[in-house]
């Protein structure tokens, strides 16, 4: 991706000068060492000027709160946490190396496959329908109607309530014995409608079920890329002959893949990060049962429940290698299914 | 020459100074004790503690912390490591007696002449005894001590009994199961939305005894064994026949006493506290143990406002008198708040029960109460059952769910009692 995408920025800048002094546009009129190329390809650095110097100073000076916020909260973290993988720290007493052990006792810890059986289940079940369903809400959102923007604005609110506060809405919605969902089957002649939350096998359906609320974020997404597809197009293939069916077989979805490549990774990662709602509706059911130990939520219980924080350090890492070949993999097949209108490797 | 700005020092050592010095103790003489408390009120009870104590000893000055009880030993634990951790601390975990980070109190016991014969046994710990969840006791001795008793019970609605024509439970001895769902299902008045009773799952309520054995390291055999299973068919038909709600519908401890004064349940897997609630509301209250299986002695969890002494702590003889405090004065004023003291002998010194014949069912149930077996991280090494009975009320067989889930729940005992073992 990050190949195509420099690809096309160096192809749209074509017609420019020539690049010198490493690669970087310059000026007409050569310095000093204009034409003298080190052996790594760079050219020496020319003295900065007081201004420039003190222009600098100044940046710096006013980029160090965000840049110790940088060190502090997210550089020194990241790496203390890759060190207290290795490590058995509890919290209250020093950490004591232990090489692979955390990594190693993965393999025989039930908890931790049952975690992954839970998350990999939600992301099967969630990202698809989520897809699905925002691709269609967004095709009808794409409609030239009279009021179509409040449909649009009504449908992005639920996307921007918290998860907690959703959870909440929807442990009472989907209460089994006199939730309003339940209520609506019983009256369509459902006897028996499922459990949802209380029943185990229904956990995990549920919270798929209630992301849909939320879904109206990802159409939105899908109504930008469709809104910037030329109706050129469609005029062409209009005078060719093709149907509305065609028009979105070869017109529509070719161009949204982009944008479909974008959703997929933003909903994935989000898959990944599951807890608030599995940390509320656990507690809703009154349990700790397993059904929806998710990723996360099984990390946060060794942390701060069994105290085992290093484990829970190298439970971390594996979520991010095994999200990072999940994408990287992505990205490896995406050349096959995403199609941008002007692609530079064709050129 | 360049003018050097000198009163700068002064101010920076005048804020340098006391951030490097103890928190604990000032130069006039006078002691500071640092006091964590997990509590989700105000702290009433807490700050009318402090202040009679620093009254009775104006040399010792007590600062309270209080923390919602999510953060609270993470709190602790951080501070702990860090080194900068209290003095004395509320509800002490097992984790921190066995790590030594308390105090014993043996000697605070014997040099206050602290009765604990009339505490409750559930708290203070029998002799022998291995340890207990939420008491104070861990391997025989005694790490902490507090001045109110909170306990599970089960309350119901005499009321609702008599216009049901029904007899109440007795105070003792307990109802079994079977007869507990079925007195719900005598309760129950579907045409007013009345259930007859509100449970939460059957693991946090009935004695653990019928889901582990007595070492707390084995669930096969218990869990899945035939007391357990009937148990729990019993208490998921209850459900199942509209008898009581679903378990996401009302989670007893969260929303079953707002359903309890509203006349919309009977029974509940409730707890012997604010009945001054009750009293106000006019409603007319009982109290019964919880139900067990037949032969099996019920179970209530107790619990209490424990203080433990950090190990840490430079000046453990002041720390010893506000413990003492605590659980001899302490109790009193709590008992003027409305709280039910930790010794039975106080609460009958108060009057707590002043003639309410719900508050002498209560007090005469707690004479039976009994320490639980010890089970590392219970409800997450349990966690398998919850979701079993949520099978068994879906409908499955519940043997075989409780099958599967006592071979789940043996594996977590395995992991958990490692860690407990290796910590």
């Amino acid at each position: 991706m990050r190949l195509v995408l420099q690809r096309r920025m160096t192809a749209r800048f074509r017609g420019w000068p020539a690049p010198d002094r490493g690669g970087r546009p310059g000026p007409a009129s050569p310095g000093p060492g204009a034409g003298k190329r080190t052996v790594f390809g760079r050219a020496p650095r020319l003295p900065l000027s007081r201004t420039r110097r003190r222009e600098q100073r100044a940046a710096y000076l006013f980029l160090s709160p965000w840049l110790l916020g940088l060190l502090a909260f997210w550089i020194v973290p990241i790496v203390a946490s890759l060190l207290l993988s290795f490590t058995d720290w509890t919290l209250i007493f020093k950490p004591h190396w232990v090489g692979l052990g955390n990594y190693r006792a993965m393999a025989s810890d039930h908890d931790f496959w049952n975690s992954i059986r839970v998350t990999v289940k939600y992301i099967l079940l969630s990202v698809p329908l989520y897809m699905v369903v925002g691709l269609l809400l967004s095709l009808l959102l794409n409609l030239k109607l009279r009021g179509m923007n409040v449909f649009r604005t009504f449908l992005f609110i639920p996307s921007v309530l918290s998860g907690v506060a959703v959870a909440i809405l929807w442990v009472s919605l989907l209460n089994p014995d006199v939730g309003p969902v339940n209520q609506a089957l019983r009256a369509i002649g459902i006897a028996h409608p499922p459990r949802w939350l209380a029943d185990p096998a229904w956990a995990v359906p549920s919270v798929v079920l209630m992301g849909l609320w939320g879904v109206g974020g990802g159409a939105i997404i899908y109504l930008a890329g469709l809104q910037n597809i030329g109706a050129q197009l469609y005029e062409a293939a209009s005078l060719d002959g093709a149907g509305p069916w065609q028009r979105f077989r070869f017109v529509t979805f070719p161009m949204l893949t982009p944008t479909l490549l974008f959703v997929l990774l933003t909903s994935l990662i989000g898959a990944f990060q599951v807890f608030d709602t599995a940390y509320v509706l656990a507690g809703s059911q009154g349990a700790d049962g397993t059904s929806l130990n998710f990723y996360l939520l099984n990390m946060w219980t060794e942390a701060f429940t069994n105290q085992r924080f290093g484990y829970a350090s190298a439970l971390a890492w594996v979520m991010i290698i095994l999200a990072a070949v999940v994408i990287l993999a992505i990205f490896r097949t995406a050349s096959r299914w995403v199609y941008y209108e002007y692609d530079p490797e064709k050129e | 020459m360049r003018k050097r700005n000198w009163w700068v020092i002064p101010i920076a050592a005048a804020l340098i100074v006391p951030a490097c010095s103890s928190n604990s103790a000032t130069t006039s003489g006078k002691v500071t004790i640092n006091w964590w408390q997990d509590t989700e009120d105000t702290g009433t009870f807490e700050h009318d503690v402090i202040k009679a104590f620093e009254t009775k000893y104006p040399n010792i000055q007590v600062n309270l912390t209080t923390y919602p009880q999510t953060q609270y030993y993470t709190k602790v634990d951080t501070a702990v490591a860090a080194g900068t951790g209290p003095d004395v601390v509320g509800l002490p975990s097992l984790t921190w007696m066995k790590d030594g980070l308390l105090v014993p109190l043996g000697g605070l016991v014997k040099a206050y002449h602290i009765d604990l014969s009339s505490y409750n046994p559930a708290i203070v710990g029998t002799k022998g005894q291995y340890n207990a969840a939420f008491g104070c006791s861990y391997g025989g001795k005694l790490y902490c001590l507090g001045a109110w008793l909170g306990a599970d019970m089960l309350l119901y609605n005499k009321a609702m009994f008599r216009a049901a024509g029904v007899a109440p439970p007795p105070a003792w001895p307990a109802m079994t199961v079977q007869q507990f769902v079925s007195l719900a299902c005598k309760l129950t008045n579907k045409s007013k939305h009345v259930y007859g009773a509100a449970y939460g799952d059957p693991f946090t309520w009935l004695p653990p005894d019928i889901f582990v054995s007595p070492d707390g390291r084995k669930a096969e055999g218990y869990l899945n064994g035939p007391t357990a299973v009937t148990a729990e068919e019993e208490l998921a038909k209850g459900i199942q026949q509209g008898c009581a709600p679903s378990l996401n519908t009302v989670d007893p401890w969260a929303q079953g006493e707002d359903w309890f004064v509203q006349g919309k349940v009977a029974m509940l897997i409730g707890g012997f506290f604010d009945m001054a609630r009750f009293e106000k509301l006019k409603i007319d209250y009982g109290y019964a143990p919880y139900p067990a299986p037949p032969g099996v002695q019920p179970f209530w969890y107790t619990w209490t406002d424990g203080m433990g002494i950090m190990a840490k702590s430079p000046h453990l003889a002041q720390d010893e008198k506000l413990v003492a405090f605590l659980t001899t004065y302490g109790q009193r004023i709590g008992a003027r708040l409305g709280d039910l003291p930790l010794s039975m002998a106080v609460a009958k010194q108060v009057n707590f029960a002043h003639g309410v014949p719900g508050r002498e069912e209560g007090l005469q149930v707690l004479q039976h109460s009994r320490p639980p077996v010890f089970i590392p991280n219970q409800w997450t090494t349990y966690g398998p059952e919850f979701d079993a009975f949520g099978s068994i009320v879906s409908g499955a067989n519940a043997q075989t769910a409780l099958n599967n889930a006592a071979a789940a729940t043996q594996q977590n005992l395995a992991k958990q009692w490692a860690i407990w073992e290796q910590k």
